[in-house]
């Protein structure tokens, strides 16, 4: 019984592909057959992230123009295992591909695959509607700013109107420190506005800009907070019970201290 | 200066006072009515009229009578008004009409919240069940009622009647405009502390607030 999730957020740059890289490798850690799609054609990223940007030889318009077989584009993660990437073009854009394409690739990856996660592109325009297309669930990412929420909320209504119920939320990079300030919205706020079940919190947290750059999704980095968010986000998925990750585990030593003195409250 | 006439029209904003001599008998006051009536000719044209008759004590159906040949002239059944005016001869017999602005207007249901992007627009009124996000948009001729959070933007009375009204379970729009008037969103992050059920209505060129219950 394989699954085709989409992860899309409306504005860009809030994290769809580092989430759709990390939460990949979260599914092949846990031994899941995965296929990465990389639908933001013309602007691929999603190997950059996954750093298997020298090991592209086809990519998804050759697959769907039927340059290659699919087997010859998706590429193996060699870290994972179970794990493959199907690259997006650079060189053409989101024109290049239909909706009705996108759902025959999908279908075909089914076949072989356990999870495929579509990385969409930023915007609601024939990206969007095509990386949508093929899917079955849907994964909405959102930062705790006002704009990233206002885009979000676009979003689940244009995949309502797309017959794609039931999309799950997970809010990126939030800052417990500025939320308890009242500098910024807290998971309350946005789930107020969003009306959505909640997948995952993910902390801000510097070592994913690191893993990023490095090729090497945080999920496997059990040092790593946001790795670790992205880990429970996986079993998640996979059906388990994870409560929220407690965010004011950084408290500092005198916060400590206070706590402890107002009795562990 | 019309002393000696036994009917006097007066129109008001949203109605029309209708003054009855009080000594000739009632044949002579329904021939002069039905003159005046058809010498107004399209002036009372106006669907939720209300009509009050002072100046003479009426029997029910001399009223109705009067009220028929008003029907008649403009095609469309006038409201006997009932509203506390001032004269002490108005008929016994009260009946309750319509209040003003909740009258037969068609009406459209949205089920469901409606989210950034989306809007509904209808000559009428409209009610949502569910919330009217942010960037999300309300457009109606009528009333606007919203059985969910307010955060978007609503116009009412659209096409210029001032006396629809916005009522929502919480109140925190972006925008609000009634008729020809609009406000914003109060400045600041407590906009919460509105979140009481409340209407929005037009007085006096001026949007107001209330809340529904106390």
């Amino acid at each position: 019984m394989s699954e085709v999730y989409v992860i899309t957020s409306g504005k860009g740059g809030v994290g769809k592909t580092t989430t759709t890289a990390n939460l990949g490798a979260g599914l092949a850690l846990r031994g899941k057959k995965v296929a990465l799609v990389d639908a933001d054609i013309g602007l691929r990223n999603l190997d950059v992230v996954m750093g298997l940007e020298n090991r592209i030889v086809y990519d998804l318009i050759d697959v769907i123009d039927g340059n290659c077989r699919l087997k010859q584009a998706l590429i193996r993660d060699k870290r994972f295992e179970t794990l493959y990437l199907l690259p997006a073009a650079q060189t053409k854009d989101k024109t290049a591909v239909s909706p009705e394409q996108m759902q025959k690739l999908c279908e075909t990856l089914k076949e072989e695959f356990d999870y495929v996660l579509i990385d969409c592109p930023a915007g609601i325009e024939q990206g969007f509607r095509n990386a949508v297309a093929g899917a079955d669930k849907a994964i909405v990412v959102t930062t705790p700013e006002v704009s990233a929420v206002r885009d979000a909320d676009r979003i689940i209504g244009l995949l309502e109107a797309a017959e794609l119920r039931g999309p799950l939320l997970i809010l990126n990079r939030i800052r417990p420190d500025m939320v308890k300030r009242g500098d910024m919205m807290a998971m309350e706020d946005v789930t107020e506005i969003l009306a959505i079940d909640i997948l995952g919190v993910v902390p801000d947290d510097e070592t994913i800009v690191i893993s990023t750059n490095r090729g090497e999704p945080a999920v496997a980095d059990n040092a790593s907070r946001a790795g670790m968010a992205y880990r429970n986000i996986t079993r998640r998925i996979l059906g388990e019970e994870v409560p929220l990750m407690d965010l004011n585990g950084e408290d500092s030593f005198l916060e400590k201290l206070r706590k402890l003195f107002r009795g562990g409250k | 200066m019309d002393g000696e006439k036994p009917v006097i029209f007066k129109g008001r904003k949203d109605g029309l006072d209708v003054w009855l001599d009080d000594k000739p008998d009632f044949d002579a006051i329904r021939e002069a009515f039905r003159e005046k009536t058809e010498s107004s000719g399209n002036f009372f044209n106006v669907a939720d009229m209300k009509v009050s008759f002072t100046g003479r004590r009426l029997l029910d159906e001399q009223r109705d009578e009067l009220m028929e040949i008003l029907a008649k002239s403009i095609e469309i059944p006038p409201a006997p008004d009932i509203g506390g005016g001032e004269e002490p001869c108005r008929d016994e017999a009260v009946e309750s009409c319509a209040r003003q602005g909740l009258d037969e207007r068609a009406a459209v249901f949205h089920n469901g919240t409606l989210r950034s992007g989306q809007s509904v627009r209808y000559a009428g009124d409209v009610i949502v069940l569910g919330d009217v996000n942010p960037g999300a948009e309300v457009i109606a001729e009528g009333n606007i009622i919203i059985l969910g959070s307010l955060k978007g933007t609503v116009h009412a009375g659209c096409a210029g009647d001032d006396r629809c009204f916005v009522s929502a379970v919480a109140l925190v729009p972006i925008q609000l405009r009634i008729c020809d008037k609009l406000t914003h969103a109060l400045a600041g992050r407590r906009r919460a502390a509105r979140a009481v059920p409340s209407y929005a209505f037009l007085q006096d060129g001026q949007i107001y607030v209330a809340p529904l219950v106390n």
